[in-house]
Parts: structure tokens; sequence; C-alpha cells
């Protein structure tokens, strides 16, 4: 007997010592350019209070990201943490596959100041299983030098479509073959004016709602016009982000990265941030866009990976290191004070509060990409609203009912 | 093959119009990787090249991908691959390591196919095998099975054996794709050559190895060429295998990085500079394996050689 | 050990190397498939047993029959123009005179390059901005005064664009296997001919075309087997066209498998493919049944 209970005792020092030496490193999975300076902070923090925390960051970038991780996590390989965007957050919190963190989240005091957009869709069945870590938000940027009056409503904006369509220049210009892109900067729009993608629990395709039809029509009107050019449906994002940045375009749909993007074309362009608004104007809304948070089920350090989303989440991280580098806080309570928010940037904190501002929650995100790509090309390429807004939701249900 | 009893003239002059007709788009590439970028990015295209700049081929060699598709990326220096446009990251890769990636995939595929072929055609031609026409025909089905009906098995398969992402699970898949024409070249090379040959050696107490070494590969050096090239051709050429079994920057192919640049950026930029002269940088080896070593690519196809 | 158990011993080791990469890398991976396709696939958890539920799911998916009839309009479309373009070659080859050689390998040539390097060649000529077919194309006086060419806005065009540079790519392959039947023909059979008195185009009709039979099926075969399964060329030149006109069922697979992570389907959509093949290369051995 105490030759085995003195086994017993060596081999798990022995165990318990190896495992926090090896479960020292933190895997970290990210998609924007940021991560890095997050994942410094953290080790010097870490250094700092000398816990025997290293994180490693993963930058994999977004175009490849899901792919990526999906596949990852089907091979059960090791990642600690992953910020993943927001939209497939959903299907991932379904399948199971990242941590119930509701309990730590709800220790926290900032815990009701949290965007709430964005926490729902890290949240099933009423538990957490995501935070917010990093806000992407769309509004139009303006171009003063072309546009000096920057529209208030749709019917200035007509107004202004045929001034330009008259001298021949471009007025607004949209990514029309990009999925991604319409759904950040056309379809807000549409929810300005009391629209919707897809019902609150991602059930129903709604895209055939009167109110979005409205704001379709809206800007179809504006290529028949001629303001917008006629074969917007084949632009890309880097498209129209170039033209603007050229001088060329009057407007486009864009996001709280352009604050900083801007500042070394200011030669031709004089940028006027603001929301995306309904008809008359009154309502704004914006796509709130961004990173979530998560503890993936094949991580190997829970401890750990909670720590570093602590400090993700606190004055430092969200402040000092993704807010000076032209981000939007996650925490509404970090909106006052904060030492890094312009003007231009509280145009977007602001729009985050609207209350048609929101991400459409679904589980089979990519696969509705197709149909959703599919309804605005054939609206941009003239052809009628409300047909082919009831075909392409009745293909969107199709693909939901047909589940992940 | 007859003797041509018709006008010099027409057959030359039609078969000058389609040579110029096919070499056009080849001519074309090579001429705008060394346009200046005025007279590339022009409505007014010009049919020779008026100003002369290998700038693109040294942009493409020395910077990330990043940098290639757009003018408005601040830093050239490829640790920090932050696309300033959008703020983010995309991952990227440098065309000489791609290139690198793919030469190292393509020699693996040569040597391992001339080794797998080689034994395998020797076996199934000088050894009395159980089931040896059953084996054989078997090893030429993969050349009727389409290789997307299996990427999803393979796929998990990889995965298995811990080869995706790596070098040698593309080596040994490209290897799988070779064997009905590896075999098939390889067996008929050692059927030429006679049975007595090899009697007589073993008789002289040369060894199995030996006797293939120093006797039999010299005879099927065609067979082993045809093999070669056909390696090459398939590999460096892959393209489906290649984007979906390799995941790292790193590791990517070249015909994958250069695709990244074609589908990235936008229309107005600057990429047609680039992705013209890494076509033409892909493009070069195996222009030197085929000016070398045409009449094996055409040998692989019929099984014999055309008559010259 | 006996010599012939030693000599088959030794044998069989020699081909291990090919048949253990046969078994493992096409061999499991073509059970699997069928395997794979008969069950559901969640990502956490166990597979599910669905028997043919995948293949109903998928037969009843619009997603599917587009990219079906795509793919065989297609190659419908792509194969006459490759074929007409290599027995003109192949026939224009088949002369004994100074400068065939050098015809011969210059036809060749584009079969070399890569798919995806041809890909972005044609890319390139095609650019509604700069490209030079385009710009020769307007030159003629087509497309609108002021406006952009394009041709990948409209999905018709779009797959003729791209059957172009198929034709200019393949041709070659084509060629060659034609020229090596064209040369089998015995001269005596052209003397015949011309003794009695043929013309070059009857000739050519009746008799170097049927005896070229074997050859035109191989390839057909090889040509109809390689536009079912394309992928690449419009992966890169149009990513499924216009709102998935030019999306083919290669491209449906991978996207399905890879993108949705529905394993399932996408295997059966890889049976699928792999047993349309089949059936269309039966009914063409069929029909070219007759040939000597």
């Amino acid at each position: 007997m105490n030759y085995i209970l003195k086994f017993l005792i060596i081999f798990s020092t022995i165990f318990s010592i190896s495992k926090t030496v090896l479960s020292e490193e933190l895997i970290i999975w990210s998609r924007g350019g940021w991560s890095d300076w997050m994942v410094e902070g953290f080790n010097k923090k870490m250094a700092d209070e000398g816990k025997d925390i290293v994180a490693i960051n993963n930058l994999i970038g977004h175009a490849d990201f899901q792919v990526k991780f999906t596949a990852a996590l089907a091979a059960g390989e090791r990642v600690d943490v992953a910020n993943i965007d927001l939209i497939n957050v959903p299907y991932y919190a379904e399948i199971g596959a990242l941590e119930d963190i509701t309990d730590f989240l709800k220790s926290k005091d900032y815990y009701d100041k949290l965007l709430k957009g964005m926490l729902a869709l890290g949240t099933n069945n009423g538990r957490h299983f995501a935070a917010p870590n990093a806000a992407d938000v769309s509004g139009y940027v303006v171009n003063k030098k072309l546009i000096p009056n920057p529209p208030t409503n749709w019917a200035e904006m007509t107004e202004l479509c045929k001034q330009f369509a008259a001298d021949g220049k471009i007025l607004i210009a949209w990514p029309g073959n990009n999925y991604g892109g319409q759904i950040f900067t056309v379809m807000p729009v549409a929810w300005a004016n009391g629209g919707s993608w897809t019902s609150f629990d991602g059930s129903k395709a709604e895209l055939n709602h009167p109110k979005t039809i409205e704001m379709y029509e809206h800007y179809q009107n504006m290529i028949n016009i001629g303001c917008v050019p006629k074969n917007v449906s084949s632009w890309g994002w880097g498209d129209k982000q170039d033209g603007f940045l050229a001088g060329d375009i009057g407007m486009i749909g864009t996001g709280n990265f352009m604050i900083n993007v801007v500042k070394d074309h200011l030669d031709k362009v004089d940028p006027h941030f603001m929301a995306f608004m309904s008809k008359d104007g009154s309502t704004k809304s914006a796509f709130i866009g961004g990173d979530l948070i998560a503890i993936p089920v094949t991580t190997g350090n829970k401890k750990a990976a909670l720590e570093y989303i602590e400090y993700v989440l606190s004055y430092e991280g969200q402040v000092e290191v993704y807010t000076k580098n032209g981000g939007i806080p996650v925490r509404s309570d970090l909106f006052e004070g904060n030492p890094y928010l312009t003007d231009q940037h509280m145009v977007f904190a602001n729009a985050v509060n609207e209350p048609a501002a929101s991400a459409p929650f679904t589980y089979v995100y990519q696969e509705l990409m197709d149909p959703w790509l599919v309804f605005n090309q054939r609206i941009w390429n003239g052809e009628d609203v409300k047909t082919v807004a009831d075909e392409q939701t009745a293909a969107m249900q199709k693909i939901i009912d047909s589940g992940y | 093959m007859k003797k041509y009893s018709g006008d010099w003239y027409w057959y030359y002059v039609i078969n000058s119009v389609l040579v110029i007709l096919i070499l056009f788009p080849i001519y074309w590439t090579f001429i705008s990787s060394v346009k200046k970028p005025d007279e590339l990015i022009t409505s007014e295209p010009t049919f020779y090249p008026h100003t002369w700049t290998w700038q693109y081929y040294d942009r493409i060699w020395n910077y990330d991908t990043a940098v290639l598709t757009s003018a408005t990326t601040a830093t050239n220096n490829s640790s920090k691959k932050i696309h300033k446009t959008t703020g983010s990251v995309t991952q990227t890769i440098g065309i000489d390591d791609a290139f690198t990636n793919s030469v190292i995939v393509s020699v693996g595929t040569i040597i391992f196919s001339i080794i797998v072929s080689t034994f395998a055609g020797y076996g199934l031609t000088f050894f009395r095998i159980p089931f040896k026409e059953v084996l054989f025909i078997l090893l030429i089905t993969p050349i009727l099975v389409p290789a997307i009906s299996l990427i999803i098995p393979i796929y998990k398969l990889l995965k298995v054996l811990g080869l995706t992402d790596s070098y040698l699970g593309l080596i040994f898949l490209h290897t799988t794709a070779m064997l009905p024409i590896g075999v098939f070249m390889m067996r008929n090379a050692f059927s030429s050559i006679p049975n007595s040959l090899r009697e007589v050696a073993l008789l002289e107490g040369t060894s199995e190895l030996k006797i293939i070494g120093n006797v039999m590969l010299p005879l099927a050096i065609p067979g082993l060429l045809t093999v070669m090239v056909f390696a090459m051709y398939t590999s460096w050429n892959d393209y489906v295998l290649a984007f979906l079994f390799i995941n790292s920057p790193e590791k990517t192919m070249l015909n994958i990085a250069l695709a990244k640049i074609a589908l990235g950026g936008s229309q107005f930029e600057m990429k047609w500079g680039s992705l013209t002269a890494g076509s033409m940088i892909s493009f070069i080896p195996i222009i030197i394996f085929y000016t070398l070593l045409q009449r094996y690519f055409v040998r692989g196809i019929t099984g014999s050689a055309v008559k010259e | 050990m006996s010599r012939l158990r030693r000599e088959q011993i030794v044998g069989l080791l020699m081909t291990l190397p090919a048949l253990l990469l046969l078994s493992i890398f096409f061999l499991y991976p073509l059970f699997n498939s069928f395997w794979m396709s008969l069950h559901k696939w969640p990502l956490f958890g166990k597979p599910k047993w669905v028997g043919l539920d995948n293949y109903v799911w998928m037969i009843n998916d619009e997603r599917f029959w587009q990219c079906l009839k795509f793919t065989l309009v297609y190659t419908i479309t792509v194969t006459p123009m490759l074929f007409i373009v290599a027995i003109g070659t192949a026939l224009l080859c088949n002369v004994k005179t100074w400068g065939t050689t050098f015809f011969r390998s210059i036809y060749f040539l584009p079969v070399v390059m890569s798919f995806a390097t041809a890909s972005f060649v044609w890319l390139w000529l095609y650019s509604e901005w700069y490209g030079v077919i385009i710009f020769l194309l307007k030159a003629i006086g087509f497309g609108p005064e002021d406006g952009q060419l394009s041709v990948w806005t409209d999905g018709w065009t779009a797959m003729w664009a791209v059957n172009a540079m198929v034709t200019w790519k393949f041709a070659g392959i084509q060629m060659i296997i034609l020229l090596a039947g064209l040369q089998s023909i015995r001269d005596d059979y052209y003397e015949a001919s011309r003794l009695m008195g043929a013309s070059r185009f009857q000739t050519i009709w009746n008799i170097t075309l049927p005896l070229l039979r074997p050859s035109i099926a191989l390839a057909l075969i090889l040509s109809i087997a390689g536009s079912i399964q394309a992928y690449e060329q419009f992966q890169i030149m149009t990513r499924g066209g216009p709102m998935n006109e030019t999306k083919t069922l290669v491209m449906l697979t991978i996207g399905m498998g890879f993108d949705y992570f529905k394993l399932g389907p996408a295997a059966a959509l890889g049976v699928i493919i792999m047993s349309i093949l089949f059936v269309i290369t039966l009914i063409q051995l069929r029909l070219f049944r007759k040939a000597y």
C-alpha cells in the first residue's frame, strides 16, 4: 500500500508539474491585425503579475477563418481562444463547439454594458457561449468635397442623384458582387426603414418585407437615374473603396475602420461619417459586426483562456489596445471619457445604440450567402424587386429549413 | 504520313496564321509583364512594349501577395502583413516561397513516381505474380475515377494520417494519380527488354537491385523520362488538391498563390503586372521540360512515339 | 522455399509500394465515399446512418440541377470546338514536310501550361478595362460606345469566353491522339482512293474518318470526361459566374463539403458525378463499338 501511495503521489506531482508546463501556452486564433497588439499586451500583463501564462497568436485572417476553424474543430485540434466573426457564432454555439461562459460574464460589473446585439449572437437558450470583443460598425462616408451637404433622407439622396447623373458623375456605389460587403453596408438601410433579414431567432427568411422592398426600390431607382454605375452588380469591395478614396465617388457604405484609412487621402476626400437612415431620415441603423470571443471545447486550459478574455474586455484591452487602433469598444460604459473616441468614432458608437441596428441571427450563414447574393445581383441588374424578393426568400427559407 | 501534294503556299499560310493565334496569348502575357504601368494599364493597349521594365518580376519575387494586389498598401516589408486599406490581415506568401513549395512537391512526386513505377513495372514484367493481370488493371483504374469524387474521403484520410497541410500528403496524392501512366509506361519499357538478359545476369550472381540499376534502367530511359515528364506535369499544374489540402500560408503552392493575386484586389489595381509576371514564372519550368523532352510528352499520350 | 514461391514473393514485394499507394489513397477513399454518402456527419458526435437521404436531398435541391444543367451545356458546347480544331490541326500536321514538327510543337504548347496559369492569361486578355480582346472587339464594333464591354456579365457569353480558353489549351492533346491514329492509316488506302479519282474531301470523309474511329472515340471520351469535371477554369475566371450561371457540379461539391461542411451530401455528389461519368463513358464505348 505504501508503495502504491508513494508512486501515486510522485506520479501526480510530475503530472501536475508537466501539466502546468504544457498548459502555460495559450493558443489564440484571430482574424484582425490588432490581435497581435492585444496578445502582446496580455503577455506583458501576465509577466508583470508573475503569472506563467504565454499567449500565442495565430493570425488566420478573415478570408479562410471559418473554414479553417471548423476543420480544426472537426479534427479536435487544440484551440484555447477563438475570435470568431459574430455572424458565424450561432452555428458554433448550437452544435456545442463552445464552452459556457455565462457565470464568468455575469460576475463582471460591466455585464449589462456589453453591446446587446453582439451578445445576443453568442447566446443559446439563455446561456452565453461567446462575448463581444471587437466591434466593426457600418455607416456611410460622404466626401464633402463632392457633396457639400450630405443627404439626410432618401428624397435628398434622389435629388443629389439626378444632379450627379446630369454631370456624369457617380454619387454612390456599393459592392454588388460581395455578399459580406452588402450585408454590412446595404442591408442596414433596409433595417433603418423597418425591414429585417431573418426573424429574430433565425427561423424565417424575411427579405420580402415590404419595407425592405421599398428600400431596394430606392437604390434601384438611383441606378436607373444614372448616378450609380450600371454594372454595379459586378463591383467588389475594393472597387468602391478605391473609387471613393480617389475622389471619384460621392459616398459609399463603409465601416469604422475607414476613419484611419481615409487619413492618407485627405487631399482628395473630406470625410463626413453618418449612419444609414430610413426613408424620412428619422430612424438610423448600422450593422453591428465584428468579433465575438469564445473558448472552443477543444481548449487545453479553460482557466487561462478566461484570463485572456478578462484582459480583452478590460479597460486596458478595450481602450488602450482596441480603441487606440481605431476600433469601437464593446462596452457602452467605455464610450464616455474614452480618450481615443473622436467625433467620427462617436457616429458609429451612437449608431450601435439605435434600436434598428443589429446583426442577423442564423445557423446557416455560409449557405444563405448564395441566395442573398443572387437577390442583390438580380435587383441591381434591373429585375422587379418584389418578384426577386419573393423568389429569393423562398430559396433562403428552403436552406434554413434543411438545417445545418 | 503522306507526302504533301498540294500547294505549299496554302499550307504555310494556314499554319502560320494558326501559330500566330496560338502563340498570341503567351506573347501577350510576356509583353504585359514587362511594360511600364502607364503602358500596361491603359484602354489603348500596345502590341509591342515601347517601355521595358522588370519591376513586376522584382516585386513578385520579393514581396508578398498582399502588396501585389494593392497600390495603396504602405509597407513592403513582408513580415508586416497588415493590409492598410482594410485594416485587416490577409494571409500572404511571397511568390519565391510559393515557387519553392511547388518545386519541392514536384520533385518529390517525380522521385516517388519513378521509384514506385519502376519497381511495379519491373515486378509485373519479370516475375510470376499471382493475379498479375488483375493487379495491373487495378493499378490503371485511377484514370477512370475523377479525383473530385474522392476529395471528402481523402480529406478525412489525410486528417487521420496527420498528412493534411503537408508536402508529403500532396506528394502521395500526386504519385497515386501518376500510377496508371507510370506503371503502364515502365511495364511497357521493361517488356521490350528480352528476359534472357536478366537470366544471364542472375546466373552470374548479380543481385536483383544491381540488375535494375545497371542493366534495366539504362535500357528503359525513354520510359523513365516519360514518367518524369508526366510526374512534373501532374504535380506542377495541380490546382484542386493543392488548394484543398494545403492550409498554412507558408506552404501554399504557386498556382494557388497566383490565384490569390488574380482574385484579390479590385479591377483598377496594379495586380495585372504582377499576375502576368507570375504566370510567366510559373510557365518557365514546364517550358524547359517541354523543349528538352517534348517527345516524351507525346509518347505518354499515345503510348508510342509519333513519327517525326 | 521453392523457386517459384520465392519469385512470387519478390515480385509482390516489388509491386507493393504501388499497391500500397493505390489501396490507401485510391481504393479506400473510393469505398469510403460510398459509405460517407449514406451517413450524416455532424461536426461533433458520431455519424448517423441516413441511407439514401443525402441523395434524395441533393436531387431535390435546385442548386444541383442548375449546376448539372450548366455542366452538360458546357460539355456539349466545348467538345465540338475542341474536336474541330484538333482534327483540323491533326490533318495539317499529317504531312511530311519541313516545318511540320515545328508547327506540331506549337499547337501542343498550351497543353503543358497549367490550367490555372492559362486561366490567368485569358483573364487578362478579357479584362473589361484593359484587356486586348475587349479592345479588339470594341474596335470591330461590339459593345456600347462609352460603356465597358464585359464578357462576364452574361452567363452565356461568359461560358463561350471560357470555351475559347479551353479550346486553346486542350486542342493540342486531342490533336496528338488523332494524329497517332492518322499515322496508323496505311498509305495503300490513300493510293487506292487517289487512283479512283476521289477528291480530297471525299477521301477524308469516306476513308480517313471511318478508319480514325478508335482515336476519335478515345479523344472524345477524354474530352467529355474532363469537361464534366470542370473546376479550375470556372472557379478562377467566373467564380460561378453571374449569379451561379456558370457554376459546375464540381464547384458545388467542393462548396458543399468545404464551405458548408455538409460532408454527407458532398460525398453523395461525388458518387453522383462518378456515376454520370460512368454512364456517359459506357454510352460512348457502345456507340463506337463498330470501330476496328
